[in-house]
């Protein structure tokens, strides 16, 4: 990737000599996600990368800022019956419907190995409601190796799963909950299956979130013109890839203007060219999902394409660049 | 432990209508890969289609460091592989998933068809290593609609294992089923050599006969499934099968193994692609 189809060029950007030195040394790649200090931005995404165990036969672990885990919940849950995916035009759809080993053997079987590998670990939950949130935050606070909690508000694939996320009152309650049940910061998971994300956004902050990420899946159906079913036997199911990139840009764009917390960009991170829009958009980190199915390896070279950039165009941290985003006078604010 | 390659494409040729072998330059996959692994092959700058196609091993040449692929063009993606020229590159990882798994004594049949073919090739190869006393242990089953759909039908000849052909209209060796040809041939070895094991890749339908032939007849079995593959290395949870729950005593050949009531879901990709027949739940 060369710089100048980035979407900034180095000689447009005021570089401070301090910066040009921070630049030519190794960039420092470190972020903070309110409380909580990753190694460097990028990210796997819940449920596009287990429990780590895979991965690692690809990835060193310990060189990622963070690695989200598959959403677990207080019983272990056998997920919904196949076809759980089908491909869409530059994305796909998927009902898995949360399979997960459950909140005891994720903590007994799975931490572990993530443990050794020396990966921070952010453990992503779900409750069926807001007591069982608090319970499974409560039970991850004791024990070693979670760095942060991210709520998964929003699953589409199971019944009444979108409850929490499209509900302000919902969402607030549960983020307070969660942080009167656990030490660690916490992270809350914004559905874009609602009308206002901002307003959900505010709801979490004023909840206590440490941070917002977003944005989990779009709630979509494929069919089957031949036999007339649908491609997955949920009927519906969750898009993600570069389809919703856009999407997920301009909603990072608006809550990042309306939040006072770190925000967590997620939606069709493909390449560092990708996951840089994001972070001018205000994130000052992001996860990688469905790419990781193209290629294992993606996410590293998502990471090492940022730190080139950063480079060239000598900038000495991330934070730098969150929020860059330049605007002509007078542009209408989508923010409410 | 699987790699991510930008593989050189080698060689591309059309070897029935419709169906390519494409040869890829990957020495770490060339190096490990086993009969019935399977590789994730994508063009390097595909958006839409985005994900990989999943395409099992057919030859893994270790000294050259190439592998073979067998594909037939059935949709979007297979139909972009077909363009694919020598002299370019092709996003490739692997190999994947769990290999058949081959007990050193006793005789084996390798049973399929359409492109269940390419993992039975492979498996056939070794076969033929066998010392020349085993190599009459091995038989190998193909069936097909017509005789231009048979696949690396002089391939298997060579490799020096029995093989018979069946198509459904008679145009070549038994009129009918392949698996009409399956319990004479498991008999007959039963007798001659104690134990027999079968090994079977290629539609459903086919798989769950030869499933119900070998629980019949107190053969093992083992089955080489499909499923749509996002990830394809065990990450996403997308191609799940529905299998019983299992218990197993002792070691070795001295191995029990045995299935409870309790269902679950298991992945193709990573607890597969293989698995034992009678673990598999065929009515769902
Ligand atoms: C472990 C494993 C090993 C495989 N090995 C081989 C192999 O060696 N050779 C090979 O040719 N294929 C193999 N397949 C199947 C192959 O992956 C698919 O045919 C391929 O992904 C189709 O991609 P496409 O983009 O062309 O079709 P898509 O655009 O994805 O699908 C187009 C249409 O074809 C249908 N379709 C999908 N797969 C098949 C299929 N297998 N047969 C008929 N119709 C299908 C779809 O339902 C859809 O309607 C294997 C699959 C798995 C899981
Ligand atoms: C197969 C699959 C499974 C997912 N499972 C979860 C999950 O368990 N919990 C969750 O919060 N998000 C889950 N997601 C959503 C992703 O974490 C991410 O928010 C979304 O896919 C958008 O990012 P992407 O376009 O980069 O994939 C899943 C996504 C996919 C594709
Ligand atoms: S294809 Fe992703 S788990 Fe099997």
């Amino acid at each position: 990737m060369s710089s100048d189809q980035l979407p900034v060029n180095s000689d447009q950007l005021l570089v401070t000599p301090h910066q040009q030195r921070a630049g030519r040394d190794a960039p420092s790649l470190q972020i903070h996600i309110g409380p909580l200090c990753l190694r460097n931005p990028v990210m796997t995404a819940s449920g596009t990368c287990g429990y780590g165990e895979e991965l690692a036969e690809f990835v060193p672990l310990d060189k990622l800022g963070a690695i989200v885990t598959k959403t677990v919940t207080r019983h272990p849950r056998e997920g919904n019956p196949p076809p759980r995916v089908c491909e869409t035009a530059a994305g796909m759809l998927n009902a898995i419907g949360l399979q997960n080993v459950g909140i005891e053997r994720f903590i007994s079987d799975k931490l572990p190995f993530l443990r050794d590998a020396g990966a921070t670990v952010i453990a992503n939950i779900a409750g069926e409601d807001v007591a069982e949130f608090a319970e499974l935050a409560r039970r991850l606070d004791g024990v070693g190796g979670v760095a942060a909690i991210e709520l998964n508000l929003s699953c589409p694939n199971v019944a009444g799963g979108l409850d929490f996320s499209t509900d302000p009152q919902l969402t607030e309650a549960t983020c307070a909950a969660v942080k009167a049940a656990t030490r660690l910061p916490v992270i809350a998971k914004l559905s874009p299956n609602v009308t206002d994300i901002v307003a959900i956004a505010r709801a979490a902050v004023a909840g206590g979130a440490d941070a917002v990420s977003l944005i989990n899946t779009l709630v979509g159906m494929a069919i089957d013109v031949k036999t007339r079913r649908p491609k997955l036997a949920n009927v519906t199911g969750g898009l993600s890839g570069p389809a919703i990139k856009p999407v997920a840009l301009r909603m990072v764009y608006q809550v990042a203007q309306a939040v006072s917390v770190p925000v967590i960009g997620i939606g069709g991170i493909m390449t560092a060219e990708d996951a840089l829009e994001f972070l001018l958009a205000g994130a000052s980190a992001v996860q990688v999902g469905t790419a990781t199915f193209t290629n294992p390896r993606v996410s590293l070279d998502v990471l090492e394409g940022i730190e080139r950039w950063m480079q060239e165009n000598g900038m000495g941290s991330v934070q730098e660049i969150v929020g860059g985003l330049r605007l002509a006078e007078h542009v209408p604010t989508l923010a409410r | 432990m699987p790699s991510v390659i930008s593989a050189p494409i080698l060689a591309h040729r059309e070897v029935a209508p419709r169906h390519f072998v494409l040869t890829l330059h990957a020495p770490p996959i060339a190096a490990s890969a086993q009969p019935g692994q399977f590789v994730q092959v994508r063009g390097v700058d595909w958006v839409d289609p985005l994900l990989p196609r999943p395409f099992s091993v057919m030859r893994a040449h270790r000294d050259k460091g190439d592998i073979e692929i067998l594909y037939r063009v059935v949709g979007k993606g297979t139909a972009l592989m077909t363009r694919w020229q020598p002299g370019g590159n092709a996003q490739v990882f692997g190999p994947l998933g769990k290999p058949f798994q081959l007990f050193p004594y006793g005789a084996r049949v390798l049973i399929g068809g359409g492109v269940g073919i390419p993992p039975l090739l492979m498996l056939a190869e070794q076969c033929g290593r066998r010392p020349e006393a085993m190599r009459a242990a091995t038989v190998v089953l193909q069936g097909a609609r017509t005789a231009d759909q048979l696949l690396c039908v002089e391939d298997f000849q060579r490799t020096g294992v029995t093989l018979e052909l069946a198509t459904d209209d008679g145009s070549t060796g038994h009129h009918g089923l392949v698996t009409d040809l399956l319990k004479p041939h498991i008999s007959r070895l039963q007798a001659r050599y104690g134990t027999v094991e079968v090994f079977t890749c290629g539609p459903m339908a086919m798989m769950r006969a030869v499933a119900e032939t070998c629980r019949d007849g107190g053969v093992g079995c083992q089955v080489c499934l499909e499923a749509p593959m996002p990830c394809g290395f065990g990450v996403c949870m997308g191609c799940v099968v529905k299998v019983r729950g299992a218990w197993e005593i002792g070691q070795g050949s001295r191995r029990i193994k045995g299935w409870t009531m309790e269902r679950h879901y298991k992945r193709v990709c990573h607890d597969g692609p293989v698995f034992d027949a009678n673990e598999v739940v065929w009515d769902e």
